[in-house]
């Protein structure tokens, strides 16, 4: 009688342990945390290269190895890019990316000071 | 070892488990995560707001220019709506000639409605000093009006454009200033856009003045 007492109490402890750490720790859903601070980092580094009026310069032309160029000093070290720009939304092409871990932003410029040229633009980012 | 020791153990581990999750702070964690998510779509709504500017840059030599702008927006809400938002709004243009003191000048207005939603009543109050208004019934989802207004001014000045529409019952108002300058052509852009993401509804509201080159628009 005394041993089945003992090992009620042992299964109680563990119980009771197991539902606070479940209680506990369930809700948390960090998912996303980390891609989601790219996306703010991929964001700012294209504003950047459009302040500068490099963007709408080489968006126009379709240069996208000199904006990839001038992309890597701006983005983390470990992440690959790619930039697509599309005229129109049915022209836009995807990469082939084979990674699970990717996302996308898309940027707008409506042109230059002599061009009125709208262009999407959107940096891929992976690792 | 006692059973009872079991749950005196028990309860430390849970009294461990517990500051370890309030250190953590995940909370503040999981808000912060919520917070960055709320800034990107204050960030792209930003940079529609600094792409209608370059539409209205790149379109200053250009007769078009309202044409051009409401283009981009609808390149961009076009491209939105595929990704699941919501870009909204209306957009009030204006563009005069050069103005010649006591002449009178015709001010061409535009008003594109991308609501989402059919305008059932859309009057535009003008006010030179008295007041001229203007209705319109039933202006669908992504459709635009045209419409003129006169003045003759003998001095610089500021009339105002009062917007007024009914949607779904609701009525909502909008003022622009137009500013007059004798000598001087001008483009008076009002934009009220809405980005509506999963994450979050950001909403802006601003007015482009731009004054016209005098050869242009005569």
């Amino acid at each position: 009688m005394i041993k089945m007492l003992k090992v009620f109490e042992v299964i109680i402890a563990i119980v009771s342990v197991s539902i606070i750490f479940i209680l506990t720790y369930k809700s948390i859903d960090l998912s996303g945390f980390e891609t989601i601070n790219w996306k703010i980092v991929g964001f700012n580094a294209l504003k950047a290269i459009d302040d500068n009026g490099f963007l709408a310069k080489y968006a126009i032309d379709n240069d996208t190895s000199n904006l990839n160029n001038f992309l890597k000093p701006l983005l983390p070290l470990g992440i690959n890019h790619d930039i697509v720009i599309c005229f129109d939304l049915s022209s836009c092409s995807k990469p082939n990316i084979s990674s699970t871990k990717i996302i996308t932003v898309d940027y707008y410029i409506a042109g230059n000071a002599t061009l009125f040229a709208p262009r999407k633009i959107i940096l891929y980012m992976w690792s | 070892m006692k059973g009872q020791m079991f749950i005196i153990l028990a309860i430390i581990v849970i009294t461990i488990l517990t500051v370890l999750k309030l250190s953590l702070n995940i909370n503040n964690i999981i808000e912060r995560n919520k917070s960055i998510k709320s800034d990107l779509s204050n960030l792209q709504i930003q940079n529609i707001e600094r792409g209608i500017k370059q539409a209205l840059i790149s379109s200053y030599n250009l007769f078009n220019i309202s044409e051009n702008v409401n283009y981009f927006i609808n390149f961009v809400r076009l491209s939105e709506s595929g990704k699941g938002n919501i870009l909204s709004g209306i957009s009030v243009q204006s563009i005069y000639p050069y103005v010649k003191t006591g002449e009178t000048t015709i001010m061409n207005t535009s008003v594109y409605n991308f609501l989402g939603l059919k305008i059932d009543n859309l009057t535009l109050i003008w006010n030179n000093g008295t007041n001229y208004s203007q209705s319109f019934s039933n202006l669908e989802d992504n459709s635009t009006i045209f419409t003129t207004f006169s003045f003759t001014a003998t001095s610089n000045t500021n009339y105002t454009l009062l917007v007024k529409y009914i949607i779904e019952n609701e009525t909502i108002t909008k003022n622009i200033t137009i500013p007059v300058s004798i000598g001087n052509s001008k483009f008076i852009g009002f934009y009220s856009i809405k980005l509506s993401t999963v994450y979050s509804n950001p909403s802006i509201e601003f007015t482009n003045v731009v004054t016209l080159n005098q050869t242009q628009y005569t």
